[in-house]
């Protein structure tokens, strides 16, 4: 009960309570943050630095884990295992045989590069390649360059005599 | 009357925040509970001039933003935001070459002399003079003690009950010419 005869009553209260409260501009609430984060008051906007922290440390996280993902993603869908073609090796010519009647320091006979055209009973023809596929896991990398090709018994008379 | 109800975190927990992290969050959340009452009170000492109130506010703010870390809680923030904010407006006049009736004993209870008949509560409440407005208010609306608002204006407690009874009953008289006759 209301000792103070000044004292309002509910209605006039209710008036008291209803008169119009004027508010500042919005404008005003974003001159007041940028003042005080000018001078150094403030920091960041509505978040500290230790959430700032946990938040940089877990999208770092989160791209480390991405990453590796599709790293190993990458691995494991390759699509047919490594095929290598590596050429047949050829075993290394057989040694000029030389006659014992030939003087050491005999001159070479150039008319023996010479063979008559009949004896050779065909223009020698530059063999092809047989290449042997060899599926290997080996991470063995052959020159492309490198091409040696098979030599049959006929061929190394031939190539006998250009030596 | 009373206070409005503000369900978010105490005001000392957001200052604490405001100090350690310089946390934007808290201090935007103090900023919204406190500044409406002290622009509204400033407004009504500058006369109703909206542009020199929010100067005067965000004068305040800064003021009240350097002096955070030396506030001791002895009092309630708002009440010395509002002491800030009073410190501001009389500056601002002892600059300006204006004066305000921080001594209601010397002046009129009301503006105009003469009560004004059928008129609204918020027209008598204007027509009071500074003084005494400003105890009715900071009392009656905004919902400060005597020891608040004697602390806010830097005047005795005493002062601001006589005030209050003085204001309303000028309210009244204003508001009820007759009624108000017969107490007196």
């Amino acid at each position: 009960m209301s000792t103070d005869p000044t004292d309002w009553t509910a209605e006039e209260e209710a008036e008291l309570q209803g008169l119009p409260r004027p508010e500042p501009s919005r404008l005003l609430e974003e001159r007041v943050v940028r003042q005080l984060h000018e001078r150094g008051v403030l920091r960041s906007r509505s978040h500290s630095p230790r959430l700032l922290r946990y938040g940089v440390a877990a999208v770092i996280g989160l791209v480390i884990a991405a990453s590796g993902f599709a790293a190993g993603r990458r691995s494991t869908e390759s699509p047919e295992p490594v095929t290598r073609v590596v050429h047949e090796a050829v075993p290394p010519p057989d040694p000029i045989i030389v006659p014992a009647d030939c003087p050491p320091h005999a001159e070479p006979e150039a008319p023996r590069t010479r063979v008559p055209s009949t004896h050779v009973h065909a223009e020698p023809t530059r063999p092809k390649p047989v290449p042997r596929q060899v599926e290997t896991d080996d991470p063995v990398d052959v020159p492309p360059s490198i091409e040696l090709y098979r030599v049959d018994a006929s061929d190394r008379e031939q190539m006998v005599l250009y030596f | 009357m009373s206070e409005p109800v503000d369900k978010g975190p105490a005001d000392q927990t957001l200052v604490e925040r405001v100090l350690v992290d310089g946390d934007e969050g808290a201090f935007r959340t103090l900023y919204r509970r406190h500044t409406g009452p002290v622009y509204r009170f400033v407004l009504g000492k500058v006369g109703h001039d909206a542009r020199e109130a929010e100067e005067l506010v965000q004068e305040a703010w800064y003021r009240a933003a350097a002096a955070l870390e030396g506030f001791e809680w002895r009092s309630r923030f708002r009440t010395w935001l509002f002491s800030i904010a009073h410190n501001c407006v009389r500056e601002r006049f002892r600059k300006n070459g204006r004066h305000t009736t921080e001594d209601p004993q010397d002046h009129e209870i009301v503006r105009t002399p003469e009560p004004l008949e059928g008129i609204d509560l918020e027209r008598a409440i204007e027509s009071l003079a500074d003084g005494y407005r400003t105890v009715l208010l900071l009392h009656d609306v905004e919902g400060f003690t005597h020891a608040e608002i004697a602390e806010i204006l830097g005047v005795a407690e005493g002062t601001s009950r006589s005030q209050l009874v003085r204001a309303r009953r000028a309210v009244r008289r204003m508001l009820r010419p007759k009624e108000e006759s017969n107490v007196d």
